[in-house]
Order: C-alpha cells, then structure tokens, then sequence
C-alpha cells in the first residue's frame, strides 16, 4: 500500500513538472513571436527609410585612451535582395581591428572573436552595447569625446566602406523613438 | 519528543523571522581585512580603511573592455550624480581593477579623465596581482583570462571574462548587496496580457513596453533600489 501512494506521489510530482515545463515554453515561444511581431514593423519602417544599397548609420565609439582598446557600435541596413557577409574591419586608429561579441554566462559577461556576420538581404544588423562591437585594439591615440574617427567595413559584397563615427559615450539606445535619432554616414 | 520539535520549529521560526528583516544583510565582512593597493595618483591606499565611515559603492572593472565595463562605469556615474542631487552625504566610489598588470595608477587616472568623471569621491584602485586577486576572490568577484589575440610585435591581449558587478559597502566595511554592473535584468509579467518581459535593461529605467500589447509597466529602477539602499545604511 505504501509503495502505491509513494508511485502516485511521485507520477503526480512528474506529470505537474512536465506540465509546468510545456506551459513555461509555450509562454516563452509567444514572448519570441510578440517581440519578433515588433521587431518586424520596426524594421520595415527603417528598411523603408533608405534607399536600396547597403548602408552603415548611428555609428559611434566610446572614448579611450592611448594604447586602450574601445569598440564601435552602428547598425548595418541591408537594403538588397541579397545576403552580405562582414568579413573584417581595418582602421587606422588601432594597431589591430577586429568584430568581436559580448557574451554571458551566468553573471559573468565576456567578449571574443567573431570570423564573419551575415548580414541577412532586407534586414537591419545592430552592433551595440552587450552585442557585437567592431573591437579597436590598442588605440595610436587617444580618442575623446566630441572627436570623430574612421573605420573601413569589408562586406563580401558591398567591399570596402568606409565609416566616419562621432566618439560618444552613450549608454545603450532604448527609446521608442530610435529610428528618429538616425542617421546615415556614409 | 514533541518538546523537541516545538523548541527546533520555534529556533527555524525566529531565524526565518530575523533574516528576513534585514533588507541588507552583510554578504562578506571585509572590516578586518586590509587590502594594500594604489589609487590612481599612485598613492599607497589600504582598502576598505580609505572609505572606512563611509557608505562606498564599489565596481570591478578592466579597462581594457570595451563595452560591459564601461557601462558598469557609467552606471556608478549615474548613482554619483544622484546621491549628489539627493543631498546624501558621505558616499565615496570605488573602482578595482582585475587587471592591475595592464591597469596600472596612470592608465586608471586617464580612464577617468576620458571620461570626464568627477573623481573628488571616486577612488580608482589597482596593486599587486596578487592582492587584487586577493581582494576580488574575498568578495566573490571572479575574473578569468579567456579570449585573447596577438599583436604584432608579439604581445598578447587578453580579455577577461567576469563577474558583472557593482556592490554596496557600508561604513564598517561590509559588503551588504551585490547588483549588476552593467545593466538590470528584468523578468516581468506584463500587468495588461500577462506575458512575461525577459530583457535587459538600463539601471535608471523604470518602465518597459511590453513587446506584445505595447503596454506601459513601470517598475523601481535599480538606481532607485540602490539609492534607497544607500539611503537606509546612511540612516
């Protein structure tokens, strides 16, 4: 008798836990389409902003001083009917020049090296704070707010742009109102 | 045997009771510790003696890193300029290197001007290797070498993967609350359709719209919760 109530026990305890499980992917699976919902109009409306081509906007560098490493952050509208791909990035700034992402682990936060990003056709690729970032690594000067420098993107396709972007401290972007604050420099 | 029971229900009760009384209990004594390190003038300090008295908020830091650590250092920017507009008295910053090898006094004292931040309450600090990882270990900050590259001149670079972290330290020194440094995590369920909002966001925000109905949830921001903090160790 109390072998049963121990199997009931336990296959009520499981069946609850499964139960839970699928009700907390299902919950997660919504929040994804919601946000991907947004995510999509949000981009149409800036896709619809600029012209066909390939085009870099808001890019910015946090300030650092000489021999520092800082990264650049701007957004990649891909304003084509194909793929491109960021191969690399070369800037006369830095002694070295490389696209890296942040990434977490449980609460600890670290970068590396990435080889390439695809930038998808008819879509916008964000660099920013907690996310990819163009790494500069050890600056030949120091570069402080209010200045500008520059830094070439190598797209597989598009080949060799070039980036003018302004050095800013800026925490990352949240308004509603991002799209406005845009603008393209090159 | 009932007696038993009684007596160890009622010990469970009142230590459940007592712990959950105090909203900043300490997470790590460090009153008896002393740390001897460098400011950024290179002027031998022995922490957390250099704030001792004061309620400190403390960050950890290389300066090497390009986007988390900056923001972690923007953040106790934003507290600073706040406990200053709250007339709050007696607060000191303190930002550790993890990297003191590269990070040396000089380099900390151009990461501040750089920045253009007000260092009259902000002390930066770095040292010996061993003393850094002693301080950090004590304080439960990890911070390991993890991706790196190679210069041309041969050198290697490394960047540290670690803990994202701002504390509280109060006059005794005492650690009595960890925070994120660079931003605040946010689990939320919308108060209009009930999805949950997971993201990250900035310490000073105190809404979110939600992604699905676009309704307004308003919340305490971390820099409320810590200014509140700060608040409460001060009284």
């Amino acid at each position: 008798m109390k072998k049963l109530i121990i199997i009931l026990f336990s296959a009520l305890i499981f069946f609850g836990c499964e139960e839970k499980k699928e009700l907390k992917e299902e919950t997660a699976q919504r929040v994804d389409e919601s946000v991907s919902k947004k995510e999509q109009a949000e981009k149409k409306i800036l896709l619809d902003a600029f012209e066909d081509g390939l085009h870099i906007a808001d890019a910015w560098i946090r300030p650092a001083g000489k021999s520092r490493n800082t990264g650049m952050f701007f957004r990649v509208i891909n304003n084509t009917n194909e793929n491109d791909t960021l191969l690399s990035a070369k800037s006369e700034l830095s002694q070295k020049t490389e696209i890296h992402e942040t990434y977490k682990e449980g609460d600890m936060m670290g970068m590396r090296e990435v080889d390439h990003l695809v930038m998808e056709a008819g879509n916008i690729f964000q660099f920013k704070p907690m996310s990819y970032h163009v790494m500069l690594i050890k600056l030949n000067e120091a570069l402080a707010e209010g200045e500008e420098g520059e830094v070439t993107l190598i797209f597989k396709n598009a080949g060799e742009v070039k980036v003018t972007a302004k050095v800013e401290d800026k925490m990352p972007t949240i308004s509603n109102d991002e799209q406005e604050e845009m603008k393209e420099v090159n | 045997m009932k007696k038993l029971i009684l007596f160890v229900t009622l010990v469970f009760t009142m230590f459940y009771l007592s712990s959950c009384g105090d909203s900043l209990p300490i997470e790590e004594d460090l009153s008896n510790k002393n740390y001897e390190l460098l400011n950024q003038d290179s002027v031998e300090v022995t922490f957390p003696d250099v704030v001792s008295g004061k309620i400190a908020i403390v960050g950890y830091v290389f300066t090497n890193c390009p986007d988390i650590c900056p923001l972690t250092t923007n953040n106790m920017r934003i507290i600073q300029e706040k406990v200053k507009e709250e007339g709050i008295e007696d607060v000191e910053f303190v930002t550790v290197s993890f990297d003191p090898e590269y990070d040396t006094p000089s380099v900390l004292k151009e990461y501040a001007e750089i920045r253009k931040l007000d260092t009259s309450n902000w002390t930066f600090l770095t040292g010996e290797k061993s003393e850094t990882d002693r301080l950090i270990r004590d304080v439960g900050v990890v911070a390991v070498p993890s991706d790196s590259t190679e210069m041309e001149d041969g050198e290697m670079m490394y960047f540290y993967i670690h803990t994202d972290r701002i504390a509280i330290v109060d006059q005794e020194g005492r650690v009595r609350k960890n925070y994120l440094g660079s931003t605040n995590h946010l689990n939320l369920k919308c108060e209009n359709c009930g999805e949950w909002i997971d993201q990250n966001v900035m310490i000073n925000q105190d809404f979110v719209n939600c992604p699905n109905c676009n309704h307004r949830n308003e919340f305490e921001s971390q820099l409320a919760q810590i200014i509140a903090d700060i608040k409460t160790l001060a009284n």
